[in-house]
């Protein structure tokens, strides 16, 4: 009986370690010895497995150790380079859009209703870049970590006039209507960052009207409530279904059944991340064939 | 002597600023430029622009150092001089610092249109 333990103590080892024999007829031990010798062979061999195992795990720790940093600096290099790629782009990007603004204008002669819409299409794909580049821009710097906040007092209402007028490109060339209902009475400051809730609603008003179809409405409202200043933006899309209502906030999940409009799926995540910092809500509500209304709200003060 | 007022633009993107200056001379400007840092401090110190477009990634001179020199300038009207940073990405960081060393003000260059940026100039010039 006492054999069979030494033996099963000795194959746990050995199975963790490779091939290790150790073979003693019991008879060759001395019987007074017996009961003894067994005992100390039995811990030692339970000591040996359990060393065994610590070395393994030690071995696998180290491995893993080395794995995850090896990750790490890879993930840190590829946040670079997007980093970099995007900030390179911006400045063409910046410039193709101020010429083809220019040109819409007729600061370089009166263009052909024609002419107008093929700049204006022009116009709205280098937008359509730049957004890219500042969502791009914003996830390589949450990657390292290094994508901090600075609070001001932000006028809301300004603001949001602002992301609208270059949305109504967009919406023009759409044939959606795009209208901001001003609140009656005028809102508080936010303590925010101003850069940042700029890209929350570009994002929220951009994924409107991406999912709005042709003919459809956008409409943006801004109230005070309870936590401080609420914006809403309302689409009459085609609503969310529940399996991507679950996943949507995730970092490049793009619902299956949209796969045909444009998005590299950071808007909502990065927005989320945004709010967040702001100590503020993002909600929802959606309709099928009624449309969806994101809502944020943002306290007027950041906690110190 | 004409009243016109004189914005200089200190950007080494040369599109950028071709586009701009065109833009501010349509509405009745005069424009100077700067292809680099060290060019455009000078032309602050001897020209003494109205309003400076200063971007922040120069050549020779960053934004930054040229916003601290003229901050710091012997000569009062140098040293007060409106100037409105221009920015490539809106870093908060960027922004926090160039607050901080006395900008007027700021602008995400990808964020605005040239007609916008002329409005800005108007309202600094109003203040």
């Amino acid at each position: 009986m006492i054999g069979l333990l030494i033996v099963i103590a000795l194959i746990l080892g050995i199975i963790n370690s490779g091939v290790l024999l150790l073979m003693f007829p019991e008879s060759a031990l001395p019987a007074t010895l017996f009961l003894g010798a067994s005992t100390i062979l039995f811990t030692f061999s339970a000591l040996l497995f359990i060393a065994l195992t610590q070395a393994d795990v030690f071995r696998l720790k180290k491995r893993f150790k080395q794995w995850s940093g090896d990750l790490e600096q890879r993930m840190e290099r590829t946040s670079e380079f997007v980093s970099i790629i995007a900030h390179q782009l911006r400045s063409p990007l910046t410039a193709i859009n101020w010429a083809l603004h220019s040109l819409r204008n007729g600061d370089f002669g009166k263009l052909t209703d024609d002419q107008t819409k093929i700049v204006t299409r022009a116009q709205t794909s280098a937008q359509h870049l730049i957004d890219l580049t500042t969502n791009l821009l914003q996830l390589a710097r949450m990657e390292q970590n290094r994508l901090s906040f600075s609070f001001t007092s932000v006028e809301v209402t300004e603001l949001i006039e602002h992301v609208i007028q270059r949305a109504n490109l967009i919406a023009q060339e759409r044939e959606i209507a795009l209208a901001f209902e001003r609140p009656g009475a005028p809102l508080p400051d936010i303590e925010a960052d101003r850069e940042k809730l700029e890209i929350v609603f570009e994002n929220l008003i951009d994924n409107a009207l991406k999912y709005t179809p042709k003919y459809g409405k956008v409409t943006v409202t801004t109230l005070r409530d309870r936590l401080g200043v609420r914006v809403n933006v309302a689409d009459t899309g085609p609503g969310i279904s529940e399996a991507v209502q679950k996943r949507m906030f995730e970092k490049f999940y793009r619902g299956h059944d949209v796969q045909h409009i444009k998005g590299i799926g950071l808007g909502l995540y990065i927005t989320k991340h945004i709010v967040d910092n702001h100590h503020g809500i993002i909600s929802f509500k959606t309709a099928p064939a009624e449309g969806t209304t994101f809502t944020v709200s943002f306290p007027l003060k950041q906690p110190s | 002597m004409s009243d016109k007022k004189t914005v200089l633009i200190v950007e080494d993107d040369q599109f950028l600023r071709d586009l701009l200056a065109k833009k501010l001379l349509d509405e009745g400007f005069e424009v100077d430029t700067a292809i680099d840092g060290q060019e455009g401090l000078e032309r602050i110190v001897n020209g003494k622009p109205d309003v400076v477009l200063l971007d922040i990634m120069l050549p020779t001179l960053d934004g930054f150092e040229i916003l601290k020199q003229v901050r710091h300038h012997a000569d009062q009207k140098v040293a007060r001089g409106k100037i409105i940073m221009l920015t490539n990405l809106g870093q908060e960081s960027d922004i926090q610092r160039g607050r901080e060393l006395g900008a007027d003000d700021y602008l995400v260059k990808a964020n605005f249109t040239t007609d916008e940026i002329v409005q800005k100039v108007r309202n600094i010039l109003s203040t």
